[in-house]
């Protein structure tokens, strides 16, 4: 394990756990308001990669230009999602909420199967992605910096507009006190289909890095991101932007360092090694890494 | 009288149960009579599926807690009693590497449920120390990595499972009067444990903690002793329908099933053993009937193409439905009761006369 | 031998904010002791910490002899405290039995337990109700139902976090009867604790009452003494109406 090998994992790390931090983040935008994990998250970076292949493979269209209508489709149907299926269930408990959030993305899965395809399919990457940048004795993909880059920056840009806009405002306060932030007058409906559409477009942009990491697209390739998000933000903290990226960073780490550092035959396990990692932090920090175990009024 | 027991609860208990008893033993009857091959398979998936569902409902919908992984013990259970139970002469060219004591040993189909079940339940045990002291998200998530561990340790320990090739002839001893005997001990543990006083701390800790805790009530050993049970009732259900498939691998396990399980669950309703039955009896329908869709059919001249994701898709936008119009399921919170114990009272009152 | 509850010198301090200074309670079986103060006055701090939901800063609680500071809620429950709360908290998707039978399932001592379900239903007067479901219960008929379901546990102290909240005239006074009723029956006898808002309630209805301001102790005593003490009449009813009062008094 030379240094120059550590560093290179390293990089991969942070650039795997910011695209995980990513997913987590829209996750945690929408449990901000309706306390609820959204199964169905998953299912948006599958919408994603299927509007691009749609116009990047079926209609020759620029990569970029399909990259950006996957964005915009996964944010159209993020809000759809919460008009259709959420709304109805405002009120209901939490069980209730989880599990509409997975019929929901059953629904989403299933469309796909209708109506375009039930098997998988390929997509050709632009080639820039494929390319190695050599820095001294370090080698780097252009994929791990493009990833880094364009999750710092959408998080940077997030950042600045819950901090700094009416509206980030509204959806900080409504995360802290829903009913609270009601009776000072930001509109309900409003605020959460903001949650959704924020939510739906860090899903879009999750999800076309995704779909360029992994070259394909398939109806439930929606499963291992939204488990990516679910337990980035589990181990982060429920509740807290800052554990939602802390915790994809930290899995983002279990899975290259397993996948790195364990011997040959314990490979095939390195998912249930990097769980098992989770489950132990789980055990120690029950409430995840930013709160303490404090006293919790239920 | 036990010390702490509510008789009225019992006597609920009892009266669902026989009531229960007498609704599969018609189902199983009209097997018996009508001797339909189709019909046979579809209910003994039925009959095991809903002891699937009835488990879950053990733990879920007693504890409120979405777990995940209780499909995880389900595997246990099938694996253990399949280990068991397939004959010696399969397992030394099946499982070459396997320990020649695990080969050799051959227990009756009875006898490896019962060790899956003790094992499954070992299993949760170990788990549930762990898990109960989390918050109930992040035990649902604790629960879900141990579905995908097992599942992992499933498909990569090839010595004793095979891997992706799965197990094969094992004895194929389960009829659908065996499936009934074997729900019927699952639902009566289930009812026995809502009724019980263990089992309404859990109810009033699901509802409500603080007040559950303001009236005595210490959680964690609740919540683990459920949980265990839970599992327990689990890997008896994996070991029971190993015994009617004769062939299985770990594809069964994971997610699609959790998912069925679930949708049976709340559309049965989440608050009630029988929830479960009625659930499964209603997804099953379902699922069959669009089982033709999903296919393609031919109706005279007209060709309808296969529609993939049917089946899955009508289940899904009746569960969405289920949650939207009457979120406690098709039950609420009533458990199926012919109200036998007022039949017999009244059948006394008049033979009296 | 007896079970008085003791809670001596608590402080609480919440991010700054401190809940309570100082503060000094006692409740003896059979007595009744009110406590009142404006809101955010600390009551139900108080009460919070002395049931186990906080721990406090500095200060004690016993139970007779046992000191019960920094026990779990369950515990201090488990050792004889039951306590209802300012909002009530039932257990929703369960019947009115159900919880009722929660409280005394906690504490079995061989009676058959859906007799003594039975009784505390009827000493609340909510047997109609038996089997509804506690969410679609009237409001009076939920509070009432708290309270039958932390008699069941026996307790030895009782504290009533606003039991009239919410309550017409009429409702409250039939509930400060049956609380009445339950301090004075030998074969319960424990100790209550009463938080109200309305004073004349208090007044009529306790031996003791503690007054708390801003977290801390600012009077105790008697009805009478309570009722013509100058702070107290200052604190809860501002200072034109003490002035009022205490020149009618001359």
């Amino acid at each position: 394990m030379t240094a120059e090998l550590f560093i290179q994992q390293l990089i991969n790390a942070i650039s795997l756990g910011s695209l995980y931090a990513l997913l987590a983040l829209g996750l945690a935008i929408v449990y901000g308001v309706l306390k609820v994990l959204n199964f169905a998250h998953g299912d948006l970076v599958a919408v994603t990669g299927y509007i691009m292949w749609f116009f990047w493979m079926k209609y020759e269209i620029p990569f970029a230009f399909a990259v950006i209508a996957g964005i915009l489709g996964a944010t159209g149907i993020s809000i759809l999602t919460e008009l259709i299926a959420f709304r109805p269930l405002r009120k209901a408990s939490y069980a209730v909420k989880l599990i509409s959030s997975l019929a929901v993305s059953i629904i989403i899965q299933n469309l796909i199967r209708m109506f375009i395809d039930p098997r998988p399919r390929g997509l050709r990457i632009p080639a820039v992605f494929d390319k190695v940048i050599t820095v001294g004795s370090f080698h780097i993909g252009a994929l791990s910096i493009i990833t880094l880059l364009i999750s710092l920056t959408a998080m940077g840009i997030l950042l600045y507009f819950l901090l700094r806009t009416r509206w980030g405002l509204a959806l900080r306060a409504a995360a802290v006190d829903f009913e609270v932030t009601r009776l000072v007058g930001v509109p309900a409906n409003r605020t959460i289909s903001l949650a959704f559409a924020i939510s739906g477009l860090l899903a879009g942009i999750g999800g076309a890095l995704w779909v360029i990491r992994t070259g394909g697209i398939a109806p439930a390739m929606g499963l291992n991101p939204i488990i990516k998000a679910f337990v980035s933000n589990v181990i982060g903290g429920l509740g807290s932007l800052t554990g939602a990226v802390v915790g994809g960073l930290i899995f983002g780490f279990f899975d290259i360092f397993f996948k790195a550092f364990l011997p040959g035959g314990a490979r095939p396990f390195v998912d249930a090694f990097a769980l098992t990692a989770v489950v132990i932090i789980l055990f120690f920090k029950p409430q995840g890494i930013m709160f303490k175990k404090e006293e919790k009024l239920k | 009288m036990i010390s702490g027991w509510s008789r009225r609860r019992l006597a609920e208990a009892l009266s669902s149960w026989l009531s229960v008893i007498i609704l599969l033993a018609l189902l199983v009857v009209a097997e018996i009579i009508f001797k339909n091959k189709s019909y046979t398979i579809i209910l003994t998936n039925f009959l095991i599926y809903t002891s699937m569902v009835v488990s879950y409902q053990m733990f879920m919908g007693n504890s409120g807690i979405v777990s995940f992984g209780q499909v995880a013990f389900f595997a246990v259970g099938a694996y253990t009693a399949a280990l068991l139970s397939i004959p010696s002469e399969i397992k030394e060219v099946a499982l070459p590497t396997l320990t020649p004591f695990l080969q050799q040993l051959q227990i009756g189909a009875l006898g490896a449920i019962f060790v899956g079940t003790l094992l499954s339940g070992l299993v949760a045990l170990v788990i549930g120390i762990v898990i109960t002291r989390m918050e109930p998200d992040a035990m649902g998530i604790a629960t879900f990595a141990l579905l995908v561990i097992v599942f992992k340790v499933i498909h990569n320990w090839k010595a004793v499972t095979r891997g992706g090739l799965g197990l094969y002839d094992i004895p194929a001893v389960m009829t659908p009067a065996y499936a009934m005997i074997g729900l019927a001990v699952i639902v009566g543990v289930s009812l026995l444990f809502k009724a019980s006083p263990i089992g309404l701390k859990m109810q009033g800790a699901r509802e409500d903690a603080l007040a559950a805790q303001s009236l005595g009530n210490n959680l964690r050993p609740v919540t683990l002793v459920c949980y265990v049970l839970s599992a327990m009732v689990m890997g008896g259900g994996g070991g029971m329908w190993v015994h009617s498939i004769r062939a299985f691998g770990p594809g069964s396990f994971f997610f699609h099933d959790v998912w069925n399980m679930i949708s049976m669950m709340v559309i049965g309703g989440q608050a009630t053993v029988t929830g479960g039955i009625v659930g499964s009896g209603v997804v099953t329908v379902v699922s069959e009937i669009m089982r033709f869709p999903e296919k393609g059919m031919v109706i005279g001249s007209i060709e309808i193409p296969a529609i993939f994701g049917a089946v899955q898709l009508a289940v899904a936008l009746l569960l969405l439905a289920t949650l939207i119009i009457k979120p406690s399921g098709i039950l609420g919170s009533k458990e199926i009761d012919f109200g036998i114990f007022n039949w017999i009272k009244s059948l006394n009152k008049r033979i009296r006369k | 031998m007896s079970d008085t509850l003791r809670a001596s010198n608590i402080s609480k301090n919440f991010g700054g904010v401190q809940a309570l200074s100082d503060v000094s309670l006692e409740i003896n079986e059979g007595s009744i002791v009110g406590l009142i103060g404006s809101n955010g006055s600390g009551k139900t701090t108080l009460v919070h910490i002395i049931t186990g939901v906080y721990q406090p800063d500095s200060g004690d609680v016993f139970v007779g002899d046992t000191d019960v500071t920094g026990w779990r809620t369950d515990q201090i429950a488990s050792r004889g405290v039951g306590r209802t709360f300012q909002i009530a908290r039932l257990f929703n998707g369960l019947s009115v039995v159900e919880n009722v039978e929660l409280g005394v399932m906690s504490a079995p001592n061989g009676e058959d337990i859906d007799s003594v379900v039975d009784q505390l239903l009827k000493r609340l007067n909510i047997e109609q109700w038996a089997s509804e479901q506690a969410s679609a219960l009237p409001y009076g008929v939920m509070r009432r139902l708290e309270i039958a379901r932390a008699l069941g546990i026996r307790p030895k102290i009782l504290l009533l976090d606003e039991p009239a909240a919410g309550l017409n005239e009429e409702e409250a006074f039939e509930l400060l009867d049956i609380i009445k009723g339950i301090s004075q029956d030998p074969k319960i006898g424990c100790g209550i604790l009463i938080i109200d808002h309305n004073p004349r309630l208090i007044l009529n209805l306790c031996d003791r009452i503690h007054v708390l301001d801003e977290g801390e102790t600012i009077a105790e005593g008697t009805p009478e003494e309570i009722r013509h003490n100058k702070k107290v009449i200052e604190a809860y009813l501002g200072k034109r109406y003490a002035e009022e009062r205490s020149s009618e008094s001359r």
